[in-house]
């Protein structure tokens, strides 16, 4: 099973797509906290992890965060918890245009470097066991009733330095998301805020290398669709969401995925 | 003796509850005529759980007493203290840095 969604690195702040991510960052010297449960289950097993995130905001437009996920791993007979690997991230937006009507648009450069923290001895891996980067933008146009975001995102990954004897490294991958959301009723300041979402999102990925020898049954391309929801109320949201494939082209024989689910809880401070 | 001291206190009772609205009416009033109010139009304010941003960095403005997020008009509404003298560049900068655009500050007559 590919780690699909530790993976993904989600940089998600405030109203955005849960799966994907976009362009918002927190407000100056805002700390944000989310507890989030993801779930992926695959033909023979399942993955799960609960994220606990947290974001510091430098600027208004510039935002510096780190995730750490505790796993849970259960592949046929096999299954393994655990800490999972920590991820640094940093969001820049580095346009914002304010309109009068409540709209706003940005567009934001973010990074990420993946540490491998998780534990690669069990079985199955907690971790990647390899040091990954992630570069990428993301768009996205809001408003009191509608929301579009856009993000295209690419995976740098490292050789697997704690299985030396292995000497594995993933394919890199492109990752990107869409997503188009709505208010359906608008609210005041202190009344709660429901917003609806339909998201797009894949990865199309490289083969693996052993030894810089190609893996036949590694890599291809996913495309995942799925309705979210982002309920608010003042400080408070609670964001959920499920995506199944709609695309998934796998090199050779690879075990298909049949849904995500992923579930949160984020705090701004 | 006991019903003319039911009769005085209840007497009282309902005057005072005539009373008192009014009372706090006028107190009311009285604190509004000194308070000061700026309306300021936020460019960008789409979502209530963004608002808080702005809730959070205009609170620690100097002399404010109130503050009331509309979202529907893209306002604010803040309410400082008699006397105090409003920084209309510190209320910019506190809806900057809450990642919104400041458009327009109304300022009471008294400090135009």
């Amino acid at each position: 099973m590919s780690l699909y969604l530790l993976g993904y690195a989600n940089f998600a702040v405030a109203h955005e797509p849960i799966f994907g991510t976009g362009p918002h960052t927190i407000y100056k010297d805002g700390v944000g906290l989310e507890l989030k449960y993801e779930r992926e289950q695959s033909q023979h097993g399942y993955e799960q992890a609960l994220h606990l995130h947290a974001t510091y905001g430098l600027t208004a437009d510039w935002a510096v965060a780190v995730e750490v996920p505790q796993v849970k791993k259960i592949e046929e007979n096999q299954n393994a918890s655990g800490t999972g690997d920590v991820m640094l991230q940093t969001k820049w937006r580095f346009y914002r245009r304010d309109y009068a009507e409540g709209r706003q648009d940005q567009v934001a450069l973010l990074a990420a470097v993946k540490f491998p923290t998780g534990d690669t001895d069990s079985e199955p891996s907690l971790g990647s066991g390899s040091t990954d980067t992630i570069i990428g933008f993301t768009v996205g146009r809001e408003s009191r009733t509608l929301y579009y975001f856009a993000d295209l995102r690419y995976r740098i990954n490292g050789e697997n330095d704690k299985k030396a004897s292995l000497t594995l490294k993933k394919g890199n991958a492109w990752l990107y998301g869409a997503s188009f959301g709505f208010r359906p009723w608008l609210s005041e300041y202190w009344e709660p805020d429901m917003v609806f979402l339909m998201e797009l999102f894949g990865k199309q990925q490289a083969k693996a290398t052993l030894k810089n020898k190609a893996l036949e049954n590694t890599g291809g391309h996913t495309t995942f669709v799925g309705p979210s929801f982002l309920w608010s109320y003042k400080n408070w949201m609670v964001t959920g969401g499920v995506s199944v494939p709609v695309m998934q082209n796998l090199n050779g024989e690879q075990e298909k995925q049949q849904y995500q689910f992923a579930l949160g809880i984020e705090l701004h401070l | 003796m006991k019903t003319l001291s039911f009769k005085t206190i209840s007497l009282a009772f309902l005057l005072s509850l005539l009373i008192s609205p009014w009372s706090g009416n006028f107190t009311l009033q009285a604190t509004e005529t000194q308070a000061q109010q700026v309306i300021v139009n936020i460019d960008g304010l789409s979502c209530p759980f963004c608002a808080y941003g702005v809730e959070k960095k205009l609170k620690i403005l100097a002399g404010l007493k109130d503050i009331e997020i509309k979202m529907n008009e893209g306002q604010v509404l803040l309410t400082f203290e008699a006397g105090v003298t409003i920084d209309v560049d510190a209320i910019k900068e506190a809806v900057e840095d809450s990642g919104f655009t400041a458009r327009e500050i109304i300022l009471p007559k008294s400090q135009t």
